[in-house]
């Protein structure tokens, strides 16, 4: 019995500090978001739109590269 | 160990799992949200993960077109949910089209953000031209939620190389095996 209380209590526990870490990270991820240019200009993305441009990225003949 | 601790231990683990998987999927959210209201495309386009209804679009669509590349974005898809919370996925869907799909991963500390894969859909769509971008600035928007350094497409194509730089990315490569283009996020 006490052993499932101290499971539970800890479970708890966890959870708030997790959530605190969500909570925190999440709004400086939002700062820099809300900070961050766009590196794209109406110049770059008329460059993108090519149709001599392959539209991929990647080694087109293996699955992706694991490392 | 009893079997009660057992099963809420394993119970306790699996939600955190939830958790972990719950707070990336936020941040790819706000990723797709931020690029959709602010990105210059001005076609109308939506954002998302790739679910089911993308991989359906792609088993039955874009494998009966000439494709570029010989990944299953199937098996791709399930090996990346499995092995990875933080994940980056995306499919570019206009209406019902959908017209492009793009995976990556990130480093273990989350400081480097690779692009693994970016396809766009195999015939003429109404965002040919803008898939490319759109997955780019999904990337950066990403790895600015995430805190991350750098960012690395990985085994870009030679035609896009020079477009890259443009946007701040050096090309670089790894004892031949491996290229990329790489960019120092500020």
């Amino acid at each position: 019995m006490r052993t499932t209380t101290y499971t539970t209590s800890y479970a708890v526990a966890k959870e708030d500090k997790t959530s605190h870490v969500i909570v925190r990270s999440k709004d400086a991820g939002l700062a820099r978001l809300n900070t961050r240019l766009s590196s794209f200009t109406p110049e770059i993305l008329a460059e993108f739109n090519n149709d001599d441009l392959p539209e991929m990225s990647g080694n087109p003949k293996k699955r992706f590269v694991f490392f | 160990m009893s079997d009660l601790i057992q099963v809420k231990l394993q119970r306790f683990s699996s939600l955190k799992r939830n958790e972990t998987e719950e707070r990336y999927a936020c941040f790819r959210q706000l990723a797709y949200q931020h690029v959709t209201d602010n990105f210059l495309v001005t076609s109308r386009f939506k954002l998302d993960g790739i679910g089911s209804s993308a991989l359906q679009a792609f088993a039955q669509v874009w494998k009966t077109h000439g494709r570029l590349v010989q990944w299953d974005w199937l098996i791709e898809t399930m090996h990346w949910k499995k092995k990875q919370h933080a994940r980056l996925e995306l499919a570019i869907w206009h209406g019902m089209h959908l017209c492009g799909l793009m995976l990556g991963s990130t480093s273990k500390r989350k400081k480097i953000l690779y692009i693994r894969g970016i396809e766009g859909a195999p015939y003429k769509h109404p965002l040919k031209g803008s898939v490319v971008p759109i997955c780019i600035e999904v990337a950066e928007a990403y790895a600015a939620l995430l805190g991350s350094e750098e960012i690395h497409i990985l085994s870009p194509h030679p035609k896009l190389v020079p477009l890259y730089t443009k946007l701040g990315y050096n090309f670089k490569t790894r004892l031949l095996l491996y290229s990329y283009s790489v960019k120092i996020v500020d």
